[in-house]
């Protein structure tokens, strides 16, 4: 069970090879020992991805799709880390964070619930009436996502922070369908719908 | 009360009457006689409407036989032929793009000409011509509409049989002075009368069963139901404004003489639509339509209740669109007879009426707001939400046969600038709102999806792949002709509701 | 002071909240809490008991103690436990101990997430720079105890060297000042202002008013060093302009004072060094900061564990019991005590079984963002600008230029080109690659030393927040969570205790992390002498 090294091993000065963490949990370390996301790091729960998303999320992030624009700190560190990955890695990577089973952490969060959910019907189009994500176009589960992560992206799908590249066809979708919501109050309630659905069973990631 | 007795009598469905009558020397085309059919009403009396069209076909007459196709005759024809299908199995999809034109079925010895879809064709009958007659078809196995209008105007769709066929049994979409009746429309997944963005309309003498919503009237205007048999639906009377379409209201619609009776059946609707939230036991649902006049009915054994009224915060699966008015106002219920409904009823409503001090179970249900609306001797019924309501003003609506036109609408622009924007209102907003799920995703996801790429939407329109789990798959559009698809495609990706 | 909350705007349109951001927390939060104390915005913390903590030699029969993380908490821990006769294991997740002591040298590995480093700088014993601690107050008795008991070498640390230089884009068309100079021509100023404003009042009001008002006036000569008729004509403490040797000195002209005050230097830089923890005499090891962790490491031979990650935490009726990643395999490992040293961000991803408030607490500590670039130069350039140690001060981003306090008159030295603990300005830093970092520094810092480029051969940079197994420098406490939860975070659970800087009123301190686990140890030994008594019984 080796997993996945520094990117940097290649070019890296070979004399210092020994300090390296062959086998480090890299993504546990911010993504919590269960892939699962942790709050005080602002990572997003990974377990609930599938390996598809979780590839595409990665080459979004090594093309420049995502945190080359951002103004959020924390997308420039996930850039930053997902650059440093070859495929090789990432592959690796991706196997063993689907190797978690899927789990929450539970939230609460002020919203309007039942406007959120008549909000969430065009949401559902791609993303599954249950939030369970469809892989044919590209949509990820979103049900078992933190709060303030979904807040986060749809702020900056908004702002143009992310879904801006030219590229990043699935992103440009995102950012036209939230730049048609009128408000803050608007995303919170979707939100906060989404925070009540139940978490997509594990045979949906796999 | 002598108008409830003949709603009784005129739940028969009249097929017979209707059809013709035919030696059995064989195929000889028969006699046109003017008048082969009447148009229902109110006042069976000599005011009665006959036909929206004003003058009998003068063409030829093509007749197809068991073995031919029907579209072989369709596109032989000329404006004002008539095309008599003669009793056999058609497993097609016929598409009518031509103005005056009757489809007409020939019945023999009971015998019909059968329309099967064979489960994997998407529709039976589409036109877009204006001055349509559909009649005297068996139509089965369909996956996704018995008879579909796409803005053709002046339509009279009478005495056919649709069982067991997809979202739609008879589904007039954007069109204008139409006659739907003597129909007999079952095992619909969706409506089995969908009347749709249309105006002055008239649904008269159907029978309707076994569906998810009996007889649906959503965003349109002027419209009657009356003399029909509604019964063993999820709901059975449905006058509806469904957000996102891009006409916003419905107005001014009778719901008069009909039986609706023991709409209790399971809905079996696709999860997450808007049919999928009625809950099943509903005779009459109002949802943000204004003026329905709701009279002489008899409204029996719908366990939920005789009659919903709702705004569309309190309805499921509907999202919100800022330009359609949520609220149902000027509700006007008058006479009716309601009797045994509300016997196993939803929550909501126990808590309803036990706000009200009110025990029982509920013939008439009204969550959320309406104003201007009236109820006249409300003591009959177990309601809740209505008791504040005055008396109505009025006890009838005699002094109103019916809202069809005295001459035939003119037909749609068929510019080419307009042909996108007819084909977009008459085909795609039948399954996709804007926003919030109809049939299909919601335009504004299309929208997102396609944005500057017209070309890929018009061919995936031509041939769609199914990409959603939860949703029925797409029926391809490849009957409309490539500058159509284009149009269309263009039109979609540009409109902002 | 009536409401704290409030800003309450200073002459220059600073308020105090901003001033306190100034003073920062340019070694942890600590300072800003302590310079929140001075502006009288928050109450000032118990000092901490001074005497070392001495563990009795344990009589219950074997005890194992998991200690997880070698920074300094778990190395004194594991010292102070082993002493006594506990059996300890520590758990390290990166490559190396000491945490945040950390120091740089010739080919060191830098650990951060996305931009790993080596060190490049020429191999040579003063080529290195403290990423993390630096200097050591003397009150900070605690981490001073192990440096005496091992025999650590030190030497002396400068914090505030006059001859460094300020720097605002504000003030004196942006060129760097001399402090001395700055400082000697601001109190002047307000030296000679409070004079005339005795001398021009008959009679001094209370509580003035039973004070000699001659002294005063005295005093206020004194202080802005202001000629006989109170004026300030400029003083040698700015330096002379020319002269003072052979020659008569030749005072500088003062500067207006109206320019002294567009500079942000007065409203937190210029008192940086008066703060309890940063003022003069500082030590430091000699030779770098981790003589203190090979100190300790040479006392616990094959006690560190490296490269093991933990997977999970519980608390189990017999102790603690903790999963941890090792080559691969998942390890699991049982110990009657467990002194956890994770930082709290991390430790809040961990799978455990802790109380929700327990673990709540983890959740809203937010995580120290702190970066530090350290240059090397070719040429001791700041010496011939008579500059031996120090800090130099600037509004730019890097906001800190340190002169090494050691190396004197060698060939070459390690600067550090930029010290950020504004969280702002480190998300900036840590957004850009190690190159684009050493450029900025190398831009700003010429502003101050106008051939600065030409000097500078390479660099490293640090961004606390983006290190591995770390995500974060001194861990920061809001004053309202340090009021309802610092408790709930210090109590044990079970067997285990949450330890580290985190857990002390002076995070981003040693003094904080020693303190820490003396504090836990205390309470194990508590226990252990109760089970004592209990058996005794």
């Amino acid at each position: 069970m080796k997993f996945w090294l520094f990117g940097c091993l290649l070019v890296a000065v070979s004399i210092q090879a020994e300090t390296f963490q062959q086998n480090s949990q890299y993504c546990l370390v911010c993504h919590g020992s269960k892939a699962q996301g942790n709050v005080a790091i602002s990572a997003p729960n990974l377990a609930i991805l599938p390996d598809w998303y979780l590839t595409a999320q990665l080459r979004a992030f090594q093309s420049d799709w995502r945190g080359h624009q951002s103004t959020d700190a924390y997308s420039k560190e996930m850039m930053a880390v997902a650059k440093s990955m070859s495929p090789e890695e990432i592959k690796r990577a991706i196997d063993f964070i689907t190797t978690f089973q899927v789990s929450k952490t539970v939230e609460t969060l002020d919203g309007d619930i039942s406007h959120g959910k008549a909000l969430f019907q065009t949401c559902a189009a791609c993303h599954g009436a249950s939030a369970e994500g469809n892989q044919s176009l590209g949509a990820p589960p979103l049900a078992g996502q933190y709060s303030w992560y979904l807040l986060r992206q749809l702020q900056a799908y908004r702002s143009g922070q992310r879904g801006n590249a030219e590229q990043d066809s699935k992103g440009a979708v995102m950012k036209q369908i939230a730049s048609s919501l009128n408000s803050e109050q608007d995303l919170n309630d979707i939100v906060a719908y989404i925070n009540t659905l139940a978490l997509p069973s594990t045979d949906v990631k796999n | 009360m002598n108008k409830s007795t003949l709603t009784l009598g005129a739940l028969v469905p009249l097929a017979f009457l209707a059809g013709y009558y035919l030696t059995s020397s064989g195929p000889a085309a028969p006699v046109y006689t003017a008048e082969i059919s009447y148009g229902g009403g109110a006042a069976v009396g000599g005011n009665a409407k006959k036909s929206v069209l004003n003058s009998m076909p003068t063409g030829t007459v093509h007749a197809v036989k068991d073995g031919q196709l029907i579209m072989d005759a369709v596109k032989a024809a000329k404006p004002g032929d008539v095309i008599q299908v003669w009793p056999g199995n058609y497993t097609e999809t016929v598409y009518i793009d031509k103005d005056n034109i009757r489809l007409s079925g020939v019945i023999v010895e009971g015998k019909r000409p059968r329309l099967f879809g064979d489960g994997h064709l998407n529709d039976a009958i589409l036109y877009s011509g204006n001055n349509i007659v559909i009649e005297n078809f068996l139509i089965t196995k369909y996956k996704g509409n018995g008879i579909m209008g796409q803005a053709g105007n002046n339509f009279e769709i009478r005495n056919n049989i649709i069982e067991d066929t997809g979202v739609y049994g008879i589904f007039p979409q954007l069109g204008e002075n139409g006659i739907v009746e003597h129909n007999v429309v079952s095992g619909i997944e969706d409506a089995a009368i969908y009347i749709g963005m249309s105006d002055h309309i008239h649904v008269a003498n159907n029978e309707v069963f076994d569906s998810v919503a009996g007889i649906e009237i959503e965003n349109s205007r002027h419209a009657i139901v009356e003399n029909n048999f509604v019964h063993n639906n999820t709901g059975g009377i449905l006058a509806f404004v469904t957000p996102g379409l891009p006409i916003k209201d419905t107005v001014d619609v009778i719901i008069r003489n009909n039986w609706i009776s023991t709409n209790n059946t399971k809905n079996f609707g696709a999860e997450g639509s808007m049919v999928a939230g009625i809950p099943a036991g509903t005779g009459v649902l109002i949802m943000a339509a204004d003026k329905v006049i709701i009279e002489d009915n008899l409204i029996l054994g719908n366990k939920t209740a005789g009659i919903i009224i709702t705004d569309h915060q309190n309805a499921p699966n509907t999202t919100l669109d800022p330009e359609s008015d949520p609220t149902p106002d000027e509700i006007m219920i008058l006479n009716n007879l309601m009797y045994n409904n509300g016997y196993d009823t939803i929550t909501e409503a126990k808590v309803l009426l036990t706000t009200e001090l009110k025990q029982g179970n509920p013939d008439i249900l009204r969550v959320g707001a309406s104003n201007g609306s009236c109820i006249n001797n409300p003591q009959q019924y177990i309601s809740a939400g209505v008791s504040d309501w005055p008396a109505c003003a009025f006890s009838n609506t005699d002094t109103i046969v019916n809202y069809l036109l005295d001459e035939p609408a003119a037909p749609r622009s068929v510019d080419v600038e307009d042909k996108g924007k007819y084909a977009y209102l008459g085909i795609c907003t039948g399954c996709h709102a804007y926003t919030g799920r109809l049939i299909g995703p919601p335009v504004q996801v299309i929208q997102s999806l396609y944005m500057d790429d017209p070309q890929a939407l018009a061919a995936y329109i031509a041939n769609p792949v199914k990409k959603r789990e939860d949703y029925p798959a797409m029926p391809k559009q490849d009957y409309l002709d490539e500058e159509t698809r284009q149009a269309v495609a263009l039109y979609m990706l540009s409109v902002k509701n | 002071m009536t409401n704290p909350d409030n800003k309450q705007m200073n002459a220059d349109g600073l308020s105090r909240r901003q001033a306190l951001l100034w003073i920062g927390k340019a070694a942890g939060s600590a300072a800003m809490l302590q310079a929140a104390t001075l502006l009288g915005l928050v109450a000032a913390p118990v000092a901490a008991q001074a005497e070392p903590v001495k563990l009795k030699p344990l009589t219950t029969g074997r005890k194992t103690v998991l200690i997880l993380g070698a920074g300094i908490s778990g190395l004194v821990a594991a010292y102070e436990l082993g002493k006594a006769g506990y059996q300890c294991k520590i758990l390290e997740a990166s490559h190396r101990a000491g945490g945040r002591n950390f120091t740089i040298r010739h080919g060191d590995f830098i650990d951060e997430l996305g931009n790993p480093q080596f060190c490049n700088f020429d191999k040579d014993p003063d080529l290195y720079f403290n990423a993390g601690p630096a200097r050591i107050p003397a009150h900070h008795t605690a981490i001073l105890h192990y440096c005496r008991e091992f025999g650590v070498e030190m030497q002396l640390f400068c914090n505030h060297n006059k001859n460094c230089y300020t720097q605002d884009d504000k003030a004196f068309g942006g060129k760097a000042v001399r402090i001395r100079e700055y400082e000697a021509d601001t109190r002047g100023f307000f030296s000679e202002l409070m004079a005339k404003s005795i001398q021009s009042q008959a009679k001094l009001d209370a509580p003035f008013d039973q004070i000699d008002r001659q002294k005063l006036i005295e005093f206020c000569r004194a202080y802005g060093d202001l000629s006989s008729d109170f004026t300030y004509e400029g003083s040698e403490r700015a330096g002379y302009q020319s002269g003072g040797i052979l020659s008569p000195g030749v005072l500088k002209t003062p500067r207006a004072l109206a320019d002294l005050l567009q500079s942000d230097f007065w409203a937190g830089a210029m008192h940086f060094g008066e703060l309890s923890d940063q003022s003069a005499a500082l030590m430091t090891p000699v030779g770098g900061m981790d003589k203190i962790v090979d100190a300790f490491l040479s006392r616990l031979p094959g006690t560190v564990q490296l490269k093991a990650q933990v997977q999970k935490v519980q608390v189990v009726p017999q102790g603690v019991e903790v999963s941890y990643w090792l080559d691969g395999q998942l390890q699991v490992e049982q110990a009657d005590y467990c002194l956890n040293c994770i930082p709290a961000q991390l430790m809040a991803g961990i799978e455990n079984n802790f109380p929700a408030d327990y673990v709540g607490v983890m959740r809203q500590l937010q995580r120290g963002k702190l970066s530090k670039i350290a240059l090397q130069a070719k040429e001791r350039f700041w010496e011939k600008e008579q500059i031996y140690s120090g800090i130099s001060w600037t509004s730019q981003d890097i906001t800190q230029i340190w002169y090494p306090s050691h190396g004197m008159f060698k060939a070459k030295g390690i600067l550090l080109g930029a010290y950020s603990w504004d969280p702002a300005i480190s998300d900036r830093f840590s957004a850009m690659t190690n190159q684009q970092r050493i450029a900025t520094a190398i831009a700003q810092g010429s502003k101050l030393h106008p051939d600065y480029a030409k000097y500078i051969e390479q660099g490293n940079s640090i961004c606390w927040q983006r290190m591995n197994h770390m995500l974060g420098c001194g861990a920061v406490w809001s004053e309202e969570l340090l009021k309802t939860s610092f408790a709930t975070l210090q109590a044990p659970v079970g067997s285990h205790y949450m330890v580290g800087d985190q857990v002390s009123y002076h995070p981003g301190w040693q003094e904080g992390a020693v303190r820490s686990a003396w504090h836990a140890m205390e309470s194990i030994q508590q226990r252990e002498l109760q089970k004592q008594r209990q058996e005794a019984v």
